[in-house]
């Protein structure tokens, strides 16, 4: 794309068994640009990424990411893409280098030693070197995932609950990454619970809700509009929670 | 045993079967329910009902020896059926107690506010009941039954029926004592490539045992119906664990001594394995399933390869560190031998035709192991840029780096002795890998359009949602099975049964055929470019 976006969806709905469960979606992430997208588990979120790399096909509107529309081309999106799913798919048997040699034979990556070793360190992946991935926890086995997305360092990013699962010291070090590669010009979209790291890591939110975009802008413009001054708020707000919820579980704890 | 054990038991064996499921590794024979994604749970009759039925039927036909008061015949017709017995308790006992630790199940039990000893009780009580681990012992009591009526009769020794009691039960004890201890394990043997290479063959033998022992049961009566005399059987049986007694008893006391102490003897030791590892994993949980040592790859083995040799590479990894399945792709490869073995025995360069197609169309047609041994990591494919047809291809390459080298080797050690000519063997075993390369791609061209549209596990119940695509598959081997005798037959009728370089000449073009054939199919039938479309 010639005007700068690295992600395009535009008026994408998605059906499952006649339910709409994508409707009318625009969202837009420049070059550059740190998108979160905030929303309740089964908002929309997962599918709108996987159709960035043509996994899932909109029933109406487009998708672009980069010049690619990954209906029509979807292998050419799977090599623009560093895609990280909300559940970490990987092989069991392999061991994290074997695991991360085949990706990169995939997708023609040369690496070298240096930022093998860089990668793994930071992700705190060293001690793990020589299990079987399906020995590693859930954590660990997300951390992979990561591992091999850095390794590529692709020019647009779409990571599905990113953070879930990371350690303190992990999460931060993804954070920074995230931040590193928007500075130099890559597209980043995200979706995270971890409200005040979506904050830190976000140049703009999207908050979608039952398929529906409902609030869009930077985290201190949403907080204005709806004059809050916490995200979490912001978000609640937007989300259908009631006061209602926590009357009931208070009511639950009886000791 | 209360309610709640049986309750526990039960939600113990469905969440093995559902995870099994998606490995395969459900009830052997256990009726497969058809739920809203194909599973519909474990119940006793369900996991217990066919087995049984089927293992009655094999004791049934190994007793009709019973009635001609032959202790020889009683001894082997006793042997076949515990060497049968206990094969199959291991594929019972083995993958559930694997799948409850290598899925960390036991840790959830752990985690219910009940004693090690309950923990224990749900195990075994799942293991029996739902699972199906009782229905083995069927193989023995309609035999019992039968060899209790002829006692009655006065046809056989009350001698042999206590000998046989003691035999059946001394192997049924053995079996599942060391299918826990070995499912225990599972973890090891993952991460040792001997282990799993030992596990495989252990898993072929173990698949040819049942196959033979189910295919020869019905004809012991003829086979040694006229012989009372050991022969070479006093020399090995006595010393043959468990049923030894039946044996040695025919010899000596004292040598029936020795026989019942040896039998009782790895009996008592098993248990004390089995029993051991089982009780550290309900005490300590999943974690005790790794003691082994880790050593650290260095990062410099991420070295990527070139695409397709970078997947190849892959499976062939993923595939080596599944015994099952590589245990089955061996028996797959061996199994023409025990088929063919005896046909065209009068034209010794037809037989070697005959071997040499079998090996190489069956080893082809192992291909759809690669696939199931994807299990869940073949979700991941679905968001790599990999072409459906490079996946197709990379299954038949992975699959030639093993089955070709080990169709020519066979094709051409069995060529050699029957024909004792250095180039035609040498040729024959050409053929055999070429028709193993062949095979694998045109099996892997009708496999890989019935992939599943969205990511999904790959196993063996995957591929067998679509009709359509079993049918053809199943066309397929029958083709390949059908040629395979019909060339040598043809060749036969027609007078050239001796003619070796018409033979192999014969065998060469049908390997050349299939060659092109799978290669145009891998070409021209791939549907789609991305296995999601």
């Amino acid at each position: 794309m010639s005007d700068g976006v690295g992600i395009e969806y535009s008026n994408v709905w998605k059906y499952f068994g006649g339910n709409a469960v994508v409707k009318g979606v625009n969202l837009r992430v420049r070059y550059g640009e740190v998108k979160v997208l905030l929303g309740p588990n089964g908002s929309g979120k997962s599918t709108l990424f996987k159709m960035s790399v043509g996994l899932v096909k909109p029933d109406r509107g487009s998708v672009r990411v980069g010049d690619v529309d990954p209906v029509t081309d979807a292998l050419s999106a799977r090599r623009l893409v560093g895609y990280v799913p909300e559940d970490p798919l990987v092989y069991e048997s392999l061991e994290i280098t074997e695991f991360l040699s085949f990706l990169m034979s995939v997708y023609g990556v040369e690496v070298s030693e240096s930022r093998v070793s860089a990668v793994i360190k930071a992700l705190g992946l060293e001690e793990h070197l020589g299990k079987l991935i399906g020995e590693l926890s859930h954590g660990s086995r997300k951390k992979v995932m990561i591992a091999s997305v850095m390794l590529r360092d692709p020019k647009v990013l779409v990571l599905d609950e990113v953070f879930s699962g990371l350690d303190v010291s992990s999460a931060r070090v993804v954070k920074t990454w995230i931040r590193e590669k928007a500075s130099k010009g890559a597209a980043v979209l995200i979706s995270t619970h971890v409200l005040p790291l979506a904050e830190v890591v976000a140049d703009g939110i999207s908050i979608i809700h039952e398929g529906r975009v409902v609030a869009e802008g930077t985290p201190q413009e949403l907080k204005e509009v709806l004059g809050s001054s916490e995200l979490e708020d912001v978000y609640l707000r937007l989300t259908g929670y009631s006061r209602e919820f926590e009357e009931l579980v208070k009511a639950l704890a009886t000791t | 045993m209360g309610v709640t054990t049986l309750k526990l038991a039960r939600y113990l064996a469905n969440e093995v079967a559902y995870r099994g499921f998606r490995e395969q590794s459900l009830p052997f024979l256990g009726i497969r329910g058809r739920g809203s994604r194909g599973f519909s749970g474990v119940s006793v009759i369900k996991s217990n009902i066919l087995s049984s039925i089927l293992f009655s039927l094999v004791s049934i036909s190994a007793s009709a020896v019973v009635a001609l008061g032959n202790p020889v015949a009683y001894a082997v017709s006793a042997t076949i059926l515990a060497g049968v017995s206990i094969a199959m308790a291991l594929m019972y006992v083995t993958p559930f107690t694997s799948t409850v630790i290598r899925e960390g199940i036991i840790d959830l039990l752990r985690t219910l506010p009940i004693t090690p000893s309950q923990v224990l009780k749900t195990y075994l009580t799942a293991l029996m009941l739902y699972w199906g681990g009782l229905s083995v012992t069927f193989f023995y009591i309609p035999y019992l039954v039968v060899s209790t009526y002829y006692v009655l009769v006065g046809t056989l020794g009350i001698q042999e029926l206590l000998l046989a009691l003691l035999a059946f039960t001394t192997s049924l004890l053995f079996s599942y004592l060391l299918g826990i201890a070995l499912g225990t394990y599972s973890y090891v043997v993952r991460r040792r490539a001997v282990l799993r290479y030992v596990t495989a063959i252990a898993w072929a033998l173990t698949f040819l045992i049942v196959y033979l022992m189910f295919s020869i049961t019905s004809h012991i009566t003829t086979l040694i119906k006229s012989s009372t005399h050991l022969g070479m059987l006093e020399l090995v049986g006595p010393y043959i664990p468990f049923v030894g007694p039946l044996f040695s008893y025919l010899v000596s006391p004292q040598l029936l001594t020795l026989s019942v102490i040896e039998s009782l003897a790895i009996v008592v030791a098993t248990y004390f394995v089995g029993r051991g590892r089982l009780a550290s994993v309900i005490l300590h949980g999943a974690e005790y399933r790794v003691p082994t040592k880790v050593v650290k790859a260095p990062v410099t083995s991420v070295k990527p390869k070139p695409y397709l040799l970078g997947i190849v590479r892959k499976d062939l990894k993923v595939l080596l560190r599944e015994p099952r399945r590589l245990g089955s792709m061996i028996v797959m490869m061996v199994f023409p031998l025990v088929i063919g073995f005896t046909m065209f025995s009068k034209e010794p360069i037809l037989s070697s035709a005959l071997i040499t197609s079998f090996v190489g169309a069956f080893s082809g047609l192992s291909v759809e192991y690669l696939y199931y041994a994807e299990g869940s990591g073949a979700q991941l494919l679905y968001l790599l840029p990999i072409r459906k047809r490079d996946v197709a291809i990379s299954k038949s390459l992975a699959t030639s780096v093993i089955t070709s080298p080990i169709s020519l080797a066979i094709a051409t050690t069995f060529s050699l002795l029957k024909v004792g000519n250095v180039v035609t063997s040498l040729a024959l075993g050409t053929s055999a890998a070429a028709l193993s390369l062949g095979y694998s791609l045109i099996n892997s061209a009708l496999i890989i359009n019935s992939v599943p549209k969205e990511p999904s596990y790959w196993n063996e119940l995957t591929f067998r949602r679509s009709l359509s695509s079993r049918l053809v598959r199943t066309l397929v081997a029958i083709v390949g099975v059908g040629a395979s005798v019909a060339i040598p037959l043809i060749l036969m009728l027609m007078g050239l049964g001796n003619e070796v370089s018409k033979v192999v000449t014969a065998v060469g073009t049908y390997a050349l055929a299939t060659l092109v054939i799978g290669s145009l199919m891998i070409k021209y039938l791939v549907k789609g470019n991305v296995l999601s479309s």
